[in-house]
């Protein structure tokens, strides 16, 4: 072997390393993935999605790295695998939903139907944000995609991103995720600056009891009128409804449980990492996704906002007044801002527990946040 | 304190605003158009071309661009912009008037902006009241049937 040989062929091994390739832009993303696996890790913010998320935001973002392109025989490689069978073609988030309805207790909401209003009312911010970023400059989908972050509901912001503009999926369900583990952090301002000392004092009827029977036609009911209504959510609401019907049939426990468990387990790996793989510091670093993140804020602000307005109107008309600290519940962060509504409640009173009574319209937001999802999508039909 | 927040609030949504949408072209209009009337939020002219090749012509200037809808409807064809470019929608008449085809440009969607976006809040809030109707009346019969089958295993 001749020198010159022995050197062409260390110069291919120097030009085929990442080192050789280095771009100075990759370390900005570095320091975002680890950041968000610290939060996962060391302060338990959602740490199912960040910490794949993060992974998958780390690991893409070095050079040469074979994970989310294609290969020589067109082949998707490991990731771009993930992401265009499970996230493009939408069946991780409708995936996720089934495990979400089997873990799912729809007693609360049966017994207290009327705070669907309530999860209505909650996505005020969706609509308002919606406004707000078509100012900034975003097209009218991506506007519409970024709007629904304030859903608070992981799965429908990943649909309907993937749906309307594929380029956000990565900023939105960052935000979406990262804003849900805050939610204790912003609602409770919000939550007593919208409400009086003495609506805060309500004290709410205990929920009736509620049959199997109900919450058996529950799912059916639900399911069959988003078909007749918002039919293009229904591969998400579906799939919720199945995996709740799974649950209170109490006949299928082996399919429930793999729902709940395995399965769950399973999609939110792929989704976490897909995810995190669409940030590649190309794509990324734009202002786009700091906008993003400050829009989701206010987001989630404003639908608090809209949810706890949408208790004080109702109370207008309702002889049996409802604690408008559930209206902040409406925010489909499940349970999490149920849990706020709740440590709030006890605040002021030690003996009110609005837990039960604040998930109520907490899974209402689910199905409400799904239904605004169906209009943008219907917007651009 | 409170500066801080506010300098830390301003580099968050300054990038934002900086960035704003790209320069658009304007739509272009046919070669034998006539201008009926020109503002601010419309331009409306007519032209000699048929729907159809109007319609053609249009398709074909918008060519290759990213989410403009052709939306068929009775009496006009309805182009709309999706995204953000410095016009909305473009309506090309069906209807032919003295050999003409009207077509109106509408410059402003911020009308359109708000009109669907309170249509559509109303929409999510009218979903979930049928959904409460429905559950409610299911909410009845099935009560009454658990309570009509209590009270037959209690009689025996």
């Amino acid at each position: 072997m001749s020198a010159n040989e022995i050197l062409d062929m260390l110069m291919g091994i120097v030009q085929t390393s990442g080192v050789a390739n280095f771009q100075f832009n990759l370390i900005i993303m570095w320091i975002i993935g680890l950041l968000f696996m610290y939060l996962a890790i060391a302060k338990n913010f959602e740490p199912l999605l960040l910490l794949p998320i993060g992974f998958g935001i780390f690991i893409v973002n070095f050079p040469l790295v074979p994970l989310m392109g294609f290969t020589e025989e067109g082949h998707a490689q490991l990731l771009q695998f993930f992401y265009r069978y499970g996230l493009e073609w939408e069946i991780i988030p409708c995936v996720i939903f089934l495990g979400l309805g089997a873990m799912t207790d729809f007693g609360p909401l049966i017994a207290n139907p009327k705070t669907l209003i309530i999860g209505a009312g909650a996505q005020l911010g969706v609509f308002v944000t919606f406004t707000g970023t078509i100012l900034a400059g975003f097209t009218l989908k991506e506007a519409a995609s970024v709007g629904i972050i304030g859903g608070a509901d992981g799965p429908t912001t990943i649909y309907l991103t993937q749906h309307l503009a594929p380029q956000l999926l990565g900023a939105n369900a960052l935000a979406a995720y990262s804003y849900m583990a805050m939610v204790p952090l912003i609602q409770p301002p919000i939550m007593r600056l919208f409400t009086s000392q003495k609506e805060r004092l309500i004290k709410m009827k205990q929920m009736r009891a509620v049959s199997r029977q109900e919450k058996i036609i529950f799912p059916l009911v639900t399911v069959a009128i988003i078909a007749l209504l918002v039919p293009s959510v229904v591969p998400l609401m579906g799939m919720f409804m199945l995996g709740n019907l799974m649950k209170e049939s109490g006949v299928v426990a082996r399919l429930t449980d793999t729902a709940q468990n395995a399965l769950m387990n399973i999609v939110t790996i792929f989704l976490g990492i897909s995810v995190g793989a669409t940030m590649h510091a190309d794509a990324f670093l734009n202002p786009k996704p700091l906008f993003i993140f400050a829009l989701g804020l206010v987001d989630f602000a404003v639908c608090t906002v809209g949810g706890i307005l949408t208790v004080k109107i109702m109370n207008l008309f309702l002889k049996e007044k409802i604690n408008p600290l559930i209206g902040s519940a409406g925010v489909s962060a499940v349970p999490m801002s149920a849990r706020v509504s709740e440590l709030e409640g006890i605040k002021y009173d030690k003996k009110n527990h609005l837990l039960m009574h604040a998930m109520s319209p907490n899974l209402a937001g689910v199905i409400g946040s799904s239904a605004a999802a169906g209009m943008f999508i219907a917007m651009f039909n | 304190m409170k500066r801080t927040i506010f300098t830390l609030l301003m580099l968050i949504f300054l990038p934002g605003f900086l960035y704003g949408g790209a320069d658009m072209p304007k739509v272009p209009l046919t070669d034998d158009s006539q201008i009926i009337s020109e503002n601010e939020e419309k331009l409306e002219f007519t032209t000699g071309l048929s729907h159809d090749d109007a319609l053609a012509f249009y398709k074909e200037t918008f060519k290759g661009l990213k989410d403009i809808n052709f939306r068929d409807w009775k009496s006009a064809t309805y182009i709309e912009d999706d995204s953000n470019r410095p016009w909305h929608s473009v309506l090309i008449s069906k209807k032919m008037e003295d050999q003409k085809t009207r077509i109106v440009i509408s410059q402003d969607n911020w009308s359109w902006i708000t009109g669907t976006l309170i249509l559509r809040f109303i929409g999510v809030f009218m979903v979930l009241l049928i959904l409460y109707v429905g559950l409610k009346i299911s909410g009845l019969v099935i009560s009454r049937v658990v309570n009509r089958n209590a009270a037959k295993a209690a009689a025996k």
